[in-house]
């Protein structure tokens, strides 16, 4: 790019035809300039070449030119003041040119790009663009409500270790707990108020409610940004339950019978982790718990 | 090698005398290109490291002992050393291959470069033949015999602003000239 700006000027310094002050600013560009330097070697050695001569008259009068820049008995140290320097003088620095450069190619390079590049495009429906109406139809259908799991351990004298999450349900999975431990099941995502019933089936098929308790009506949680605590701890050992357990969080808007629960739970396959209808919503997963 | 210069001039020469350095610069200065030539080979290389050379002669003239030894050993170990660092500035390191020896210096023209310099004109010949008549004008007085341009108008009948072009434009098609580069090669590798 530099050798564009200067080509002239390099013929025209070979030439001869430059200012000393111009051709000495030139020096000082090609001392750190590898392809102008090249093609001033280029015109300089063919002129040589042309006439060998002539490069020792040009030769002398730079010197004497430098020469004279010395004073009068003083020999000064310092060849910068003489137009020469072992080291290559730094070019001048020229801010215009990033300042023009930089958005013209930004400007390019975006026009080439939205020229050329094809729209994206769905290649299939497993690729969704966020914010999108199939993101938005995907969420929509999207099991909102999430169980969380917590437990505690029973310690000794009837105290308890510290809680933890035991898992997040549909996205866990599967959680761990122990007969040995409370069980605090929490939620959260819900869109509208619903009555939250949970119930268990073990590997027998046999369904257990276990919130709400007995003789309780099913605690009604309000849509809120912070998991909801679903009614009391539960204490697992006297349930019964042991090894691998399906567990299941209805949502609904209504309190659900004991018959129109075990409906909604025989019309759900293991599979299915959220199923949904009008006003029936249900979060499933698995709860492994270990003797 | 002989000594060129007189004891009075050397002892000028120590002391600044313009004239003096002067004296010793016409005597020596083919033989320090030559030096410098061996280190560099390009033309603004070799521009810039002749210059550095004889600055510094000039600055060191006075450390020259007519005791110790002539002149020509001294000014060509002040070259040499001179274009050994400007190599190290460069980060290159000098190759030894490089050393001028006595013999390197007196013998200029050997077998080779007379066939060298001979397919030289031969290559400047048919250049020529490719001009206009103008342009062999302004190419035999401009570039190769260096005239000025009043003078060089002054011969063809040109004027001075069309010999001033002419030269430009034949200096560079000459750079482009495919015979002339592989020669230009052959000198800047030698």
């Amino acid at each position: 790019m530099s050798l564009l700006f200067r080509k002239r000027s390099i013929a025209r310094a070979v030439a001869g035809e430059l200012s000393h002050q111009s051709a000495e600013s030139l020096r000082g560009h090609l001392r750190g300039c590898a392809p102008c330097r090249a093609h001033y070697d280029e015109l300089m050695g063919t002129l040589v070449l042309l006439n060998p001569a002539g490069a020792a008259d040009r030769e002398k009068a730079r010197l004497m030119r430098a020469l004279d820049q010395v004073p009068v008995g003083g020999r000064q140290d310092d060849a910068a003041t003489l137009g020469t320097s072992a080291r290559p003088a730094v070019p001048p620095r020229r801010f215009w040119i990033p300042l023009v450069l930089v958005p013209t190619g930004a400007f390019a390079a975006w026009m080439f790009a939205s020229l050329r590049a094809p729209a994206p495009t769905l290649p299939d429906d497993d690729i969704v663009w966020r914010g999108s109406t199939g993101d938005v139809q995907a969420q929509a259908q999207a099991p909102a409500e999430t169980l969380l799991v917590y437990a505690s351990r029973r310690a000794s004298q009837g105290a308890r270790d510290p809680v933890r999450l035991a898992g997040e349900i549909p996205a866990s999975g599967e959680c761990r707990v122990s007969v040995e431990d409370y069980v605090q099941f929490s939620a959260k995502g819900l869109r509208t108020p619903a009555h939250v019933t949970i119930a268990a089936r073990d590997t027998s098929g046999r369904v257990q409610i276990l919130i709400p308790r007995p003789g309780a009506n099913a605690p009604l949680l309000q849509p809120a940004a912070v998991p909801k605590a679903i009614g009391p701890s539960l204490d697992l050992k006297p349930t019964g339950l042991v090894g691998v357990v399906r567990l299941y969080a209805v949502f609904s808007a209504k309190e659900l019978d004991d018959v129109a629960l075990q409906a909604a739970i025989a019309a759900t396959t293991v599979v299915d982790a959220g199923a949904r209808n009008s006003s029936v919503h249900m979060t499933t997963g698995t709860l492994l718990i270990t003797p | 090698m002989q000594e060129s210069v007189d004891l009075d001039t050397t002892s000028r020469f120590r002391l600044g005398d313009r004239e003096a350095f002067l004296v010793v610069y016409a005597a020596y200065a083919p033989t320090l290109r030559m030096v410098v030539s061996r280190y560099f080979p390009r033309p603004f290389d070799r521009e810039e490291a002749v210059q550095e050379v004889w600055l510094l002669i000039h600055r060191m003239a006075a450390s020259f002992d007519p005791d110790r030894g002539t002149l020509s050993p001294w000014l060509r170990t002040v070259a040499t050393n001179r274009c050994k660092e400007l190599l190290r500035a460069r980060g290159r390191r000098p190759d030894p291959r490089k050393e001028v020896s006595e013999s390197d210096i007196v013998t200029s023209t050997t077998p080779e470069s007379v066939a060298r310099d001979g397919r030289v004109q031969e290559a400047i010949a048919r250049f020529s033949k490719g001009l206009s008549a103008d342009e062999a004008q302004v190419f035999q007085h401009s570039l190769l015999e260096e005239r000025t341009h009043d003078e060089v108008a002054a011969v063809t009948g040109l004027g001075a602003r069309r010999c001033k072009y002419l030269r430009m434009k034949l200096l560079l098609r000459a750079a482009a000239d495919p015979a002339l580069r592989q020669a230009l090669g052959e000198v800047t590798e030698s």
